[in-house]
């Protein structure tokens, strides 16, 4: 079954999306050692069937498995990865922690760890693409510490070797879009330090057939790096813009932007739903800068929506939907 | 040489749990706040227990710095998360809608009880944001202008920091980490060094100005060397290499390195603190302290930093 994709204002996801309680359950399950990892893939799949549901009635082209089976962006991978020890909790706002992953020997991949969720959600994605987000080298070892590296460079290229299995095996199952989340990069907002995300990237995506190529950056200095974010190889940057009340706008002109652009029209911080209009409104602004045409224009939330209420996340995915069936009428790309 | 532990410490699990069981209704918060004193008490005891007779504060009632003051402030109200600094860690965002004026104080009776709990000659050390990061990381709204919210936000926490220095406190902690920023400019630390020696010189406590997460500029620590406060903190292992050039600029009359890695697990070696004490020859006072705050450490990681941190004030001190 082929879902067509819109030839402008494709509508897309981040990645993340609130847990249901069966994710939640089959997660606490599995940190129990009651299922092992075959068994939690499929304890999981209602909740990513579920999840996929509500992007399709919001009406989203480009799907995500919710990432229903990821406690933490970081730590899941930490602990499907060699290398990685599963750390104490450490704070990540207001009463919510994380266990910072520590990196004790040599990082290497074990076996397929998205996989499973991505075959699955496409099953249940009406022929819709179904995206892949896998957590960037580059945050995996920001977010942990590193207690077997000389350098955050050598620990970041290690990882990002273990993780391009991970990419090749998805691109053999016929994954097409592939998006690397590195949202600990506008932490440092340095040229040295997109240079060793664009190091990285190459590690893991050089030579392979990927359709779109994608990165995911938010909260932070984007804006210093941006010139150098064009060097990375990469189809698609997708950033965080409502957060910060959309002030990375004037520096894509600066910059000359020609990249796709995720363009991240709705907070994931506020539980207020953005109105069809407030988002047409920010394409408009995108629009009159002329950098980047409505046919590269990918509309999603600023970040993942995993900490929003169910109902509050899918209507700001119906909002998005809403807005881009509005801009395609207005810029004739409807039908 | 006085030792001190940056700002506040993590929660340890029953602190988590008490607060989860807060917000999800299950304890009251009469009984919460007995828990969290009861473990801010033991915070502080081991602080003690390692050596330290400067008590820091563990602030772990406390989601972030800004957060209990602009709660209680009208004018004001907190938003959304945003990123603090280069940290997997967010802080709510203080909206300004009016100059703020307080409607409750947050450090007097916290104070009263703490002392209560240490003996005498222990000092505790009470931590406030300095006005300068406090504006910087707020939205403002309206008509209202940045230099005169910033003043008023110096003079509210002036009269905290006032009460909390007559409810015992005898050490305070002015956490102005916007200084080390990268988008810090010299005219921002002159700014903030004119609100510190306005409002915090005549307090008859020691005080200190707390920079972390990076060392400032040279620019801007030749700016902050001319605050009056007791000690200016500047962290020595985030960038050794910046630290080192802004110590060969200038140094305070009273300095604290931060020498004790608050954000990793990996500490620099003795040798390499000794280094920065050659630099810091000619200082009127010294202290040692942690890199930052310990709160982005596990607990268990964060009283091993403290114990290190003692022993390590320790040996250098017999080296002195």
């Amino acid at each position: 079954m082929g879902y067509e994709l819109p030839r402008a204002f494709v509508t897309t996801v981040v990645g993340s999306y609130p847990k249901t309680p069966v994710a939640s359950e089959a997660i606490r399950k599995r940190k129990r050692g009651e299922i092992s990892e075959e068994e939690f893939h499929r304890v999981v799949r209602p909740a990513i069937e579920e999840v996929v549901r509500d992007q399709i009635e919001a009406g989203i082209d480009i799907v995500s498995d919710g990432e229903q089976s990821r406690e933490d962006m970081v730590v899941y991978f930490a602990e499907r990865l060699r290398g990685f020890e599963i750390g104490d909790w450490v704070r990540v706002f207001d009463n919510v922690y994380f266990r910072k992953p520590i990196i004790s020997s040599v990082v290497e991949f074990e076996k397929p760890m998205t996989l499973d969720d991505w075959l699955f959600a496409k099953s249940v994605a009406r022929g819709r693409p179904v995206k892949v987000t896998i957590t960037g080298p580059y945050t995996m070892v920001d977010w942990s510490f590193n207690r077997f590296y000389r350098d955050r460079r050598e620990a970041v290229i290690a990882v990002a070797r273990a993780l391009r299995k991970e990419i090749e095996i998805l691109v053999n199952h016929g994954a097409e879009i592939i998006q690397i989340d590195e949202p600990a990069l506008p932490t440092r907002p340095f040229r040295e330090e997109v240079e060793l995300v664009k190091e990285a990237l190459e590690e893991m995506l050089r030579g392979l057939p990927i359709k779109k190529r994608i990165v995911h950056l938010c909260f932070g200095r984007i804006e210093k790096i941006l010139p150098y974010l064009l060097e990375l190889p990469v189809d698609q940057l997708d950033m965080e813009f409502k957060n910060s009340d959309f002030k990375l706008l004037p520096f894509l002109k600066e910059v000359g932007y020609d990249k796709e652009l995720g363009y991240g029209v709705v907070d994931v911080h506020s539980t207020r739903v953005e109105s069809p209009r407030e988002i047409v409104e920010a394409v408009e602004k995108l629009l009159k800068l002329d950098v980047v045409g409505p046919e590269k224009i990918y509309l999603d939330p600023d970040c993942g929506l995993k900490r929003l209420p169910r109902e509050v996340a899918k209507a700001k995915l119906r909002s998005i939907a809403e807005a881009a069936k509005q801009l395609r009428r207005m810029y004739g790309y409807e039908g | 040489m006085e030792i001190f532990v940056l700002g506040g410490l993590p929660r340890s699990a029953r602190a988590r749990k008490i607060l989860r069981d807060v917000e999800r209704g299950l304890v009251s918060e009469a009984r919460a706040l007995q828990a969290l004193l009861e473990e801010t008490i033991g915070l502080m005891w081991f602080q003690l227990g390692a050596g330290l007779e400067v008590v820091s504060d563990p602030l772990i009632d406390w989601h972030d710095i800004l957060r209990p003051f602009a709660e209680s402030w009208r004018g004001c109200y907190v938003d959304g998360l945003a990123r603090f600094f280069d940290n997997n860690f967010f802080y709510r965002v203080p909206v300004f809608i009016e100059l703020p004026t307080p409607s409750r104080s947050v450090l007097r009776s916290r104070v009263s009880t703490l002392v209560e709990h240490l003996p005498s000659w222990a000092k505790l050390k009470v931590s406030v944001p300095g006005p300068l990061t406090f504006a910087k990381l707020s939205r403002v709204g309206g008509e209202l202008r940045f230099d005169q919210l910033v003043e008023e936000i110096a003079k509210i926490i002036r009269n905290e920091v006032v009460e909390a220095v007559e409810a015992g406190a005898r050490f305070v902690e002015i956490h102005e980490p916007w200084l080390s920023d990268v988008d810090a400019t010299r005219d921002d630390a002159k700014l903030a060094v004119e609100l510190i020696d306005k409002h915090f010189s005549d307090l008859g406590v020691a005080t200190v100005l707390a920079t972390y997460f990076q060392p400032p500029s040279p620019e801007v620590w030749e700016e902050l060397c001319n605050a009056g406060t007791s000690y200016v903190v500047i962290d020595v292992v985030d960038s050794p290499t910046r630290a080192r050039k802004a110590l060969e600029k200038c140094v305070p009359k009273g300095l604290a390195l931060g020498v004790v890695q608050a954000r990793d697990l990996v500490d620099p070696s003795v040798d390499v603190v000794k280094e920065f004490l050659e630099l810091a020859r000619g200082v009127d006072k010294l202290a040692v302290t942690t890199s930052a705050g310990l709160e982005l450490l596990p607990i268990d990681a964060a009283l091993d930093k403290i114990r290190r941190l003692a022993k390590l004030g320790e040996v250098l001190s017999r080296g002195l």
